[in-house]
């Protein structure tokens, strides 16, 4: 039971309802329902619910419903939640803070059972030599200790600032934001567009610089991505290869955009790779590999996009992401090998490090047999949990 | 902990996020269980549940306490957990081998779901037979034709097997 005893944040880390009245309840419900964790990048869907964006999009290309209620759901029906986004980083800064403030209110109230007398003497010393700037209540500006006191205390104000900061953000210089279209919307209304304002472009809809507007027309709308992923998903660029380099100078113009769920099915092998190879991801494995590789590509691409700009995460570290869900999903499907020979033969040392390993344990069992019945399993890994897993399923559903 | 596999494979060591994340539900389960169920994992695989629910009072099962074992696959939480009652029981949807006929356990399936809350509706399965749509199809027929008898029936297995 010693995992029990790590640290594991979850609701229970608050006292109960009857010590710490809706503390519990309210760590709870800043949980995603699939996960179980603080959202990520919290969404919401059609029916009002809200998911962590990666949870959300995963569970929706097995089944079209909310998990929650069951009405039915649908990927062009997610939403970012950017007002739940800042509730939720406020608390992570705050969790700690109160998780704090609760125990030593315990403490205290276990004290001023034990001796009335001594509670207010107890009080002061706790307050002020843990914790700087701990006096509950609003009126705290003016203590000295600078920013980190302040999102402490007061996740009301926490909330307030970033919301602030984004807006003046994206009336400046983010381009193509959906925020920023409704927020420059009345600016345009009010003046003539000058030559380095950001215009709509009556055709595609982008924000343009002005004076680029007519350039931009004349050649069709072509750096429109919006216009690109519709010819990715009318059958795939003929040129995508030679595109893969121009690609890198405008991915910063199509960052914005979420990628369309892609029908593999009529897609050639051909036509696939070129997809992966736009997005620049690995084209190792066969088929079924790149499909799901670009599936999961776009549940991650997608669900980093609605999350608020400073708490995206790079391409790079996107794609990061998918190589290890990728090798984590390899080791769920037990993968067959296709030559067993010559994947023994390769993997040789390895199995001969594993019955040197064996052997002083099980000095009288013959290891060596064990390992060789292993053998067609790409990893001594799967090889010994697999039949541990099989055993039990197999155990249930006799 | 399979400590001994996981030194010899590091690539084991995703599974670790694995047990992690199952362990953050298992420690809400331990910490904050609901009345008359207990689930708690195995020191060796954490995916596997030793679960006791007590029958559920105005019931035929009132006062039996129920074996279950549980099992967590790897796709949880996008798959469903396996059950199934290692206690005899007679009951309509519960066939001699245990297995359940639960909707939420096949294709009722919603990650939303957790294992607590899958535990309760096994419990309320057991207030609530339904004996039109049967596992074990003998009780089933015998709840149909005389249900009073049928949960006398029950109740003497409760007594019998579920102490």
């Amino acid at each position: 039971m010693n995992f029990l005893s790590e640290d594991v944040p979850d609701p229970t880390d608050f006292p109960p309802q009857a010590i710490a009245p809706g503390l519990r309840t309210l760590d709870g419900s800043f949980r995603c329902d699939i996960c179980g964790e603080l959202y990520d990048g919290p969404v919401t869907i059609a029916c009002g619910h809200c998911f962590c964006s990666a949870c959300i999009r995963n569970c929706l290309l097995n089944k079209q419903e909310c998990p929650t209620c069951r009405k039915s759901a649908n990927e062009v029906h997610i939403r970012p939640n950017p007002v739940l986004e800042d509730v939720i980083s406020a608390w992570k800064e705050a969790r700690p803070f109160v998780l704090g403030l609760t125990k030593r209110e315990t403490e205290r109230v276990g004290e001023k059972e034990a001796s009335r007398k001594r509670k207010r003497s107890s009080e002061n010393p706790s307050s002020s030599s843990s914790i700087p700037g701990n006096t509950p209540g609003p009126s705290n500006r003016d203590i000295s200790s600078p920013t980190r006191t302040l999102k402490a205390k007061s996740p009301s104000k926490v909330v307030k600032k970033p919301r602030t900061k984004r807006e003046g953000n994206a009336e400046v210089n983010v381009i193509s934001s959906s925020e920023s279209e409704e927020d420059s919307k009345p600016q345009a209304l009010k003046f003539a567009p000058r030559a380095e304002d950001l215009v709509e472009c009556p055709l595609c809809t982008k924000k343009i610089v002005y004076r680029e507007l007519n350039g931009h027309m004349d050649n069709k709308c072509k750096n429109d991505s919006a216009a690109k992923s519709w010819s990715l998903l009318l059958g795939g660029s003929k040129n995508g290869q030679q595109k893969g380099k121009h690609k890198k100078k405008e991915s910063n113009s199509d960052d914005e955009y979420p990628l369309p769920l892609t029908t593999y099915n009529t897609l050639k092998d051909r036509q696939l790779k070129d997809m992966l190879v736009e997005q620049e991801l690995p084209i190792t494995g066969n088929r079924s590999n790149w499909e799901q590789r670009h599936r999961q590509w776009i549940v991650l691409y997608n669900s980093n996009l609605d999350k608020s700009k400073p708490n995206r995460k790079t391409k790079a570290d996107l794609r990061k992401d998918l190589k290890r869900w990728e090798t984590e999903n390899a080791k769920k499907k037990k993968t067959v090998i296709a030559d067993v020979k010559a994947y023994q033969k390769e993997q040789k040392m390895e199995f001969a490090k594993l019955v040197e390993a064996a052997r002083p344990k099980k000095a009288g069992e013959d290891a060596s047999v064990t390992i060789d019945t292993s053998s067609p399993l790409p990893l001594p890994t799967s090889s010994s949990t697999a039949p541990g897993d099989a055993t039990e399923i197999t155990s249930e559903d006799e | 902990m399979a400590l001994p596999k996981m030194k010899l494979h590091p690539q084991l060591r995703s599974c670790d996020q694995l047990t992690i994340g199952c362990s953050k539900e298992t420690e809400r389960l331990v910490a904050d269980p609901a009345p008359g169920i207990s689930a708690l994992p195995h020191d060796d695989n954490l995916r596997y549940f030793d679960v006791i629910i007590e029958g559920p009072g105005g019931s035929p099962f009132q006062n039996g306490k129920f074996k279950l074992e549980l099992f967590l696959p790897e796709e949880y939480p996008m798959a469903p957990p396996k059950v199934r009652f290692l206690t005899k029981i007679y009951h309509p949807n519960i066939d001699k081998l245990g297995r359940i006929c639960l909707d939420i356990l096949k294709d009722k399936w919603s990650p939303a779901l957790q294992i607590r809350t899958v535990l309760l509706s096994v419990q309320a399965l057991l207030s609530a037979p339904n004996p039109d749509d049967p596992l074990a199809t003998d009780v089933a027929k015998h709840y149909k034709e005389n249900e009073a008898d049928a949960q006398r029936v029950s109740q003497e297995w409760t007594q019998k097997y579920a102490v």
